[in-house]
């Protein structure tokens, strides 16, 4: 599974990274996470509202902060 | 021009639930935690921090929060519960009630909030670790436990 979180580093995008590894650790699943922060880069994937997840190619949170219970959700599809 | 993206810092509802919390914001160093665990919490959109003592008299507005809300987060400082205690005078039942005793914090008279300390509350709240609790008993004045050193 591959997690893309997008956001320029502040403290929402933090905390969204920050609830991804905790979901991904409660679940123990393996998954490839990885912190997109440039600009150009989040706008390539089509994201105009950060923070967001890809999960797997596929837009799933873009805007908010999920909380933890809701990620789990997402993850375990 | 192309858009840029931009970031909800200052908005937004976690999961689109709409989130009150109310902390004891006592005069300890759990206490004080709270107060900066519910400020911390609502700039990261878990939600929006309301005034406990509001609550304690009832507001109109404070209880019209409380009724549109879809989930009300409590923090306590210590188990003497004061935050639960008013919501459950108020007829509240939380989502999610913290006590940050519980999550190994050490009540202390020092009022210093330590950023380790306010990590482990904010992530709790972020985690769901509160869970429901049963309403805290009423607690007689003045026997103790509070450590304010109010005699409450």
């Amino acid at each position: 599974m591959k997690i893309e979180i997008l956001g320029t580093g502040c403290m929402k995008c933090k905390r969204l990274a920050k609830n991804v590894e905790s979901a991904v650790a409660e679940l123990g699943i393996s998954a490839e996470i990885e912190k997109v922060e440039d600009i150009t880069a989040i706008m390539d994937r089509g994201v105009m509202l950060t923070p967001a997840l890809i999960v797997d190619g596929e837009l799933r949170v873009s805007g908010r902060v999920a909380d933890v219970k809701e990620l789990k959700e997402i993850l375990q599809g | 021009m192309a858009e840029t993206p931009t970031c909800t810092c200052g908005g937004g509802e976690a999961a689109g639930r709409k989130r009150i919390i109310f902390a004891c914001s006592g005069a300890s160093n759990v206490g004080e935690l709270s107060n900066a665990a519910s400020v911390a919490l609502t700039s990261e959109g878990f939600g929006n921090k309301a005034c406990t003592a509001s609550l304690a008299i009832r507001t109109p507005s404070v209880m019209k929060k409380v009724e549109d809300a879809d989930e009300i987060v409590v923090i306590d400082g210590c188990p003497v519960e004061c935050a639960g205690k008013i919501a459950a005078g108020a007829g509240i039942e939380p989502d999610q009630h913290i006590v940050i005793t519980e999550l190994g914090i050490k009540k202390i008279g020092d009022m210093t909030v330590h950023e380790d300390g306010l990590e482990t509350v904010v992530s709790a709240a972020w985690e769901g670790k509160g869970g429901k609790k049963p309403a805290p008993e009423e607690k007689k004045p003045g026997n103790g436990g509070c450590g304010c050193g109010g005699g409450c």
